[in-house]
Formats: structure tokens, C-alpha cells, sequence
């Protein structure tokens, strides 16, 4: 086991994969690869068994909502701290007032 | 299944790579080999061709049975495995870490298991805290060279360091390693439901591994 339960953060994550497993009628497992597909990531399942497997590999047919996503990814947001605080709360001086209107890459910056 | 591009490779990959980190019991639990052909196998015929080993993965068990089941389709399987952690417990200083003469002794070690001639992708299965990116790429860039392996990644590296490693190969004309790779392991067995684990890349620079 890599991860477990270890703060509130992990728990309410595991929360909220089982609320939308049991709300789409898909496994919780399920739930969380259609999350990293969803990213545009790669997942790299690991069953143990051939159960496990049918399971892991229906998950790319599981469509999550952009509603679900948000959650989810609300659920499992960290704080990312200095100087992401800092520069998220300079954003309408950094944007001249207009930070809002500016349609900004989505490509990753160097 | 369907396909994406590995990064900036050009390579395709299905869109979920197949871990094999239970195929065998050197851990004391895993897949024995007729399950893990089995997994195999079906994964294959779902249109998976993306393996994901590691010379750790059961004490060497996990690359040894893999070896067999590639045997008759070594060149349609896009072969991931990985060094650092050591292929046994009693591994030894010079097949763990990220040494220039870990990754050989270890990556030698994996052709052997895999019964193959080259890897397709090699990832640094974590960092050991001592050897620095720049030894780590060059020699990355080395066996790229040599033909030995095809693309490289680094697992579990801080984002930082990936960085560092992709603007030093971009500044020196090396082969940039390829790939990101992010343990997010989440275990549900605590909450009445069978245990899963996905791996995944994240994004970095100019692909989504």
C-alpha cells in the first residue's frame, strides 16, 4: 500500500469516489481511472486478478460529468502554498484590472 | 480500447498500461503465473499493448514470467520496466540507486529476465537522494544511444528535478527523458471494498504521460 487514509484531505477524496461510484452505478476503482483518463493521463492499472481486470478495463467507457470532475477534484485540491498563494491573490493587478478577460494558454509555461 | 501518444514520442500506447506488479509471490501475495497469463492475455485481447514492469516487482519474478508471454510478440508490446529499488533484498549497494553502474548492472539483469535486447521505455523507479539529474540523464541518454532502451522516464521525481533533467537534454542534445511518473496508489480495502491501485503520469512540458 502506497497511500492510506492519512488526513482529511485523502478521506474526503475516498469520500467522494464512493458517493459517484454509488450514484453511476460503477465501481469505485472504476470511478478513479475514468478521474486520471479524464486528465489526459495515462493509468496504469495493476490487478491482481482476472476479476480485477474486467473491472479496470470497463473504466474507459465511464463518462464522469464536468460536475463530477469538479467534485472530485475539489475533494482532493491541496494547498499549493508560496508563491502560488501569493501570485493567485496579485492576479487582477498582474492582469491590469482585466486579468478576468484575458484567455490564457493552456499550455504548460517554461 | 484506444490509443494516445506517449509525451512528444510519437509512440502508441493503449490507453491503460498494464501493471505487473502482482505477477508472482515474492512479495508473500500476488497473481500466480497461470492468473497473471491469464490477465495477460485478456488484457491483450482488449487491445492493451503498453506493459509496465519493474526488476523489483516480486524479487525479478514479475519481469521472469513476462518473459514468456512476450516471447511470441516482443515487437508489438511496448515494454516498461524500471531499477533502483533492486531485483531481490539482497540487492546490494551497486544494484540500488540511481548510479550510472546500478542502472547497468540492473538493467543487464532485467534484459537477461525479459529474454529481450532491449527495453522500450526505462524508468528510474524513484530517486535515491545522492546521484544528480545530470549524471542520471547522461546515462539515460547513453543507453538511449546504444540502442538498450528506446525512451526514459523518471518515477516519483520531484517536479523540479524532471525539469532540470529536460532542460539539460534539450541544452546538450540529449534524448530528453520521455515521461513522468507518479505513484497515486489509493487504497479502498479500509472502506469494504477490494483494494486498486492505478499509477499514472502527470503532465509535463510538452507531453501528457
Amino acid at each position: 500500500m502506497i497511500h492510506d487514509e492519512s488526513n482529511q484531505i485523502k478521506t474526503a477524496t475516498v469520500d467522494t469516489v464512493l458517493a459517484i461510484a454509488d450514484e453511476t452505478g460503477h465501481s469505485p476503482g472504476q470511478i478513479a481511472i475514468a478521474w486520471v483518463l479524464a486528465k489526459g493521463t495515462l493509468p496504469i492499472i495493476g490487478p491482481r486478478t482476472a476479476e480485477q481486470l474486467a473491472d479496470n478495463l470497463a473504466s474507459v467507457d465511464v463518462q464522469l460529468t464536468s460536475e463530477q470532475l469538479s467534485r472530485l477534484d475539489a475533494a482532493s485540491a491541496i494547498t499549493l502554498g508560496f508563491p502560488h498563494d501569493i501570485v493567485a491573490a496579485s492576479a487582477a493587478s498582474l492582469g491590469g484590472g482585466k486579468h478576468e478577460l484575458i484567455d490564457t494558454s493552456i499550455r504548460a509555461l517554461r | 480500447m484506444r490509443y494516445r501518444i506517449f509525451g512528444n514520442t510519437g509512440l502508441r500506447v493503449s490507453t491503460l498500461a498494464l501493471g505487473t506488479g502482482n505477477f508472482g509471490n515474492g512479495w508473500g501475495y500476488g497473481a500466480d503465473k497461470e492468473e497473471a497469463l491469464n490477465i495477460y492475455t485478456r488484457y491483450r485481447e482488449a487491445g492493451g499493448n503498453f506493459i509496465d514492469t519493474a526488476d523489483q516487482y516480486q524479487f525479478g519474478q514479475s519481469e521472469s514470467m513476462l518473459s514468456d508471454f512476450i516471447a511470441s510478440e516482443r515487437d508489438d508490446i511496448v515494454l516498461a520496466t524500471k531499477f533502483s529499488l533492486g531485483d531481490s533484498p539482497e540487492a546490494g549497494l551497486q544494484r540500488t540507486g540511481n548510479s550510472r553502474k546500478s542502472l547497468i548492472n540492473s538493467l543487464e539483469a532485467s534484459l537477461k529476465r525479459l529474454k529481450t535486447d532491449h527495453i522500450d521505455l526505462l524508468w528510474v523507479h524513484m530517486p535515491d537522494g545522492v546521484t544528480p539529474i545530470d549524471h542520471i540523464a547522461k546515462a539515460l541518454d547513453d543507453l538511449i544511444r546504444s540502442g538498450k532502451i528506446l525512451y526514459a522516464g523518471l518515477s516519483d521525481f520531484p517536479a523540479w528535478r524532471v525539469a532540470t533533467a529536460a532542460t539539460l537534454a534539450e541544452l546538450r542534445g540529449w534524448s530528453s527523458v520521455s515521461a513522468e511518473l507518479v505513484t497515486v496508489r489509493r487504497r479502498f480495502a479500509d472502506r469494504q471494498i477490494s483494494q486498486r491501485g492505478i499509477w499514472t503520469g502527470t503532465r509535463f512540458g510538452r507531453g501528457d504521460t
